[in-house]
């Protein structure tokens, strides 16, 4: 008798999103490309973000999103001089430009049709009940 | 979003019942949802909880999701917990934005000089903050971590795409060292098969390799596309 066919489950990175949008930002560069594509505005409407990213990290691009937000919820203690950072407003400010940036950048790609591969793998984890685990 | 959109097409997967634990509709949406999903939205409203089931899969996102939020100001309960606005997983056809958030956010639009959000913050835990204290949003999502490392307990061949197991992402290194190493009873050794073209992941996951229990192997495709491909043929082969 032939053992039952494994259990599968799939565990997702970043990479997997980069592989359906060729071109989409990592972490590491994430805040480059959105001010490259004009989600992320610096010197305008994100100065509060932009100034604890140059202040913490010694760039308003050159950073980590992960680190960054990591950074901007981690409660440490609260002292005058970081009120005045609004730190929840710049982790707004990150939110949105997640949001944007990867609508400019999954938007064009989820509206017209998905690479084959990537629609028969959702398909076949519908099917047959295959869970994922997201880390991204 | 990229996994939610694509099970959505399948119509055999819905983000009202599909990730895994049941999230409250968000009541503020005025977004442009049409067909089915807004019928769905509506019943619920009316019907409360009450749903049929569409989801024949879940997807587990541990890092939170851009179509889950919390309100910045306490519903009428008191309660704080995240809320679900079923049209954050419909991207509008050809448009640069998630459809959630042309709703959520006031003005928010490509012209817009708003810059933030004025009461639905989007529920994205960033890594290293999942052990902030304990509140309703944390309990939320240890649910789903819970349910994530029973999945990865109850499997035996686990594929890890594009995920590098950073060294500071002590979180995931506990989960999997939980759900890998717990016994179920009916689970084989394990397989865990690295889709990366990196190696040194590689070598981050062989730390979980023991003789017998884990086995990690690194997909011969190193490509996520490739290694799709090659995994829906023996899927679609087998018996």
């Amino acid at each position: 008798m032939e053992p039952p066919p494994p259990a599968v489950c799939f565990v997702l990175g970043a990479g997997f999103s980069c592989a359906f949008s060729p071109g989409a930002p990592t972490m590491a560069d994430f805040l480059a490309r959105a001010a490259a594509n004009g989600a992320y505005k610096p010197e305008s409407d994100h100065r509060t973000l932009a100034s604890i990213a140059e202040k913490y990290f010694g760039s308003t691009r050159d950073v980590n999103i992960e680190d960054l937000a990591s950074f901007l919820v981690l409660d440490l203690g609260s002292d005058p001089a970081k009120e005045k950072e609004l730190r929840n407003l710049a982790y707004d400010q990150l939110i949105q430009i997640i949001c944007q940036t990867l609508g400019y950048i999954h938007g064009p790609a989820m509206s017209s049709d998905p690479a084959d591969e990537f629609s028969s793998f959702a398909t076949l984890l519908a099917r047959e009940g295959i869970p994922a685990i997201t880390f991204n | 979003m990229v996994l939610d959109q694509l099970l959505l097409r399948t119509n055999q997967w819905s983000p009202i019942d599909g990730y895994g634990v049941r999230i409250p509709l968000a009541f503020l949406s005025a977004s442009p949802l049409t067909g089915d999903v807004l019928e769905d939205n509506e019943r619920i409203r009316r019907t409360g909880s009450r749903f049929r089931k569409v989801s024949n899969t879940i997807l587990l996102k541990l890092h939170g999701s851009l179509n889950w939020g919390t309100r910045y100001v306490p519903s009428a309960s008191g309660a704080a917990s995240v809320e679900l606005e079923t049209g954050g997983a419909v991207l509008e056809a050809g448009a640069p934005l998630l459809a959630s958030f042309a709703n959520s956010m006031h003005g928010y639009n490509l012209a817009s000089r708003v810059s933030v959000s004025h009461f639905w913050r989007p529920f994205i835990v960033p890594p290293n903050v999942i052990e902030a204290p304990l509140n309703t949003s944390q309990a939320f999502l240890r649910e789903i971590w819970y349910l994530a490392r029973c999945v990865l307990t109850s499997t035996d061949e686990i594929h890890v795409l594009g995920y590098s197991l950073p060294p500071s992402d002590f979180e995931a290194g506990a989960l999997l060292r939980e759900g890998l190493f717990a016994r179920s009873p009916g689970v084989r050794e394990k397989r865990v098969i690295i889709v990366n073209k990196d190696d040194n992941v590689l070598r981050r996951f062989e730390r979980f390799s023991r003789p017998g229990v884990v086995r990690i192997e690194a997909s011969p495709k190193t490509d996520a596309r490739d290694h799709l491909r090659a995994f829906i043929a023996t899927r679609t082969h087998s018996p």
